[in-house]
């Protein structure tokens, strides 16, 4: 809370999810709920805090807040995805957070905002370093663990870009039109009911979960909008 | 309150916001869930008033359609939607029980797709179909008559009453009397609002301590399955294959003129080159 009271200088709304079946959680009181006043915040207009199990890792939280968005009928004009980065495997983990939140940084927003007001055509804006493209022009498919589940759930959703890049770690700036015309059609309660429990991995094997890493991003470009990292 | 109650009303402005906290007493609101309009207000007024944790009560008449059970589930979600030891909370009411069932299958059906294994349905029973420990209450009246019932019948914590207030209702004066109903036991039973106090603590505490030790295991499966990945050929062996490609394959000459180019650079000290004892890189 204090974090985006800090960075954000533009008006907005929190939608803020905690895992609740986690032992990191289980004395959180959420006091951001009980003490948040919205005349002691400049910027802060509501919050909406969730409470969720531990299903479909960080993209599972983003799907509950998508529903909690759609609900609450408080319409924005852009989303920003953060998450909370906690990969105790990979090295240079904390680096590689402190990267992802860059984009709430004050520069990275009124970037982002003006990159969004001079280019309609652009859904995504992310940090550089994050925008990752697995698609390998060999085989024509996707080298990843993730590629049968990617293709499925393309198939599924019709979901097909041209370019195949997606934002790693999914943070990043979308203009919410995108995501409000997809989640209309595709309720993201019933998407995160096909994502997998408990802390699934794809160090090994593919998984839905880390499929709509990837999908989230495509599910704007294809719309015909494009990335652009800064 | 030794017994559980709810008060079911058809507004929010009825409950009891001003209230002080008080064990075992929850609040609740009754929809037609059909009512998309008037749930996505109470929705709203959920996240509005995170200090009033509130259970919907649902008129049932017949089948639900999927959109409307989805609709249920999102409430369970709100931090501030009731929970009762950590489970969400909801009311149905209606007087066929197989549509009652059905929709608690439903909809207990769709929360296990959402990884919520645990919800609280509670059916409130109709004016054939009270129970001995559920019962419900049309007016202020009913409700201390119940209550002191579930006493009588000795229901120290086992009993749940549902009251269905009305705007005439003065919701203050009404949990004041039923208040007056458990003291009242303690001239009978000296002492034994304190005992039940204590269990209730007590109870609480193992349910506490039960989840605090199955998240642990959860936890402790987690951090097994990062160091078998750390142990394995992941991240480290990126790392090392980078170095190897990008630095161990230089002929060793080479290698050596880097650190030379270091000392130029003022990147590391030039006595070592020449010695192991002393500082290698300059902070």
């Amino acid at each position: 809370m204090k974090l985006f009271s800090e960075k954000m200088n533009v008006p907005f709304n929190l939608f803020y999810n905690i895992v609740g079946d986690s032992i990191y959680t289980l004395d959180e009181k959420s006091p951001e709920a009980v003490t948040f006043d919205s005349s002691q915040s400049r910027v802060l207009q509501n919050l909406i805090v969730c409470k969720s199990s531990n299903q479909g890792k960080d993209l599972g939280g983003k799907m509950i807040l998508m529903d909690a968005y759609s609900n609450a009928g408080l319409a924005s004009e852009y989303i920003i995805f953060l998450q909370d980065k906690k990969s105790p495997y990979k090295i240079q983990n904390e680096e590689w957070k402190r990267k992802l939140f860059r984009i709430i940084d004050p520069v990275f927003i009124q970037e982002a905002v003006t990159t969004f007001q001079n280019n309609k055509n652009i859904g995504i804006v992310a940090a550089a370093e994050s925008i990752l493209n697995e698609w390998d022009h060999s085989d024509q498919s996707y080298k990843s663990n993730n590629k049968r589940q990617l293709l499925n759930l393309q198939d599924q959703y019709k979901i097909y870009t041209k370019d195949h890049l997606y934002i790693a770690g999914t943070m990043f700036w979308a203009r919410a039109v995108t995501l409000e015309n997809f989640f209309a059609k595709n309720n993201p309660l019933d998407i995160r009911s096909s994502l997998e429990k408990g802390n699934v991995m794809d160090e090994n094997s593919g998984s839905n979960t880390h499929a709509w890493e990837r999908l989230l991003s495509w599910l704007i470009t294809s719309q015909g909008y494009g990335i652009k990292g800064l | 309150m030794i017994n559980r109650i709810f008060f079911v009303a058809d507004e929010t402005s009825l409950l009891g916001n001003q209230l002080p906290d008080e064990e075992n007493v929850f609040f609740s609101v009754r929809v037609d869930p059909l009512d998309e309009i008037k749930l996505k207000e109470i929705y709203k007024f959920t996240i509005d008033n995170p200090r009033l944790p509130i259970a919907l009560t649902l008129s049932l008449t017949g089948k639900l359609p999927h959109e409307t059970i989805r609709l249920l589930t999102s409430f369970f979600f709100l931090d501030s939607s009731l929970r009762i030891d950590n489970k969400p909370v909801i009311n149905i009411m209606g007087d066929n029980p197989e549509i009652l069932s059905g929709i608690e299958i439903h909809l207990k059906d769709y929360c296990k797709l959402q990884g919520l294994d645990e919800v609280i349905v509670n059916t409130i029973p109709g004016i054939l179909n009270q129970s001995l420990n559920y019962s419900t209450a049309r007016s202020p009246e009913e409700a201390i008559r119940l209550y002191r019932e579930f006493l009588n019948l000795r229901h120290f914590g086992t009993g749940t009453l549902f009251t269905l207030l009305t705007a005439n209702d003065n919701l203050h004066d009404l949990l004041k009397s039923l208040a007056s109903e458990d003291l009242g036991l303690d001239k009978e039973f000296t002492g034994l609002s304190d005992l039940i106090v204590k269990c209730r603590l007590l109870e609480k505490e193992t349910t506490y301590l039960k989840r605090k030790l199955l998240l642990n295991e959860k936890e402790l499966a987690n951090q097994k399955q990062y160091q078998d990945i750390l142990r394995s050929q992941h991240s480290t062996r990126q790392l090392q294959d980078y170095y190897n490609n990008e630095y161990e394959i230089l002929p060793k000459w080479y290698k050596q003129m880097g650190h030379v180019l270091k000392v130029i650079m003022g990147k590391r000290t030039l006595k070592s080159l020449f010695r192991d004892d002393v500082k290698k890189y300059r902070d």
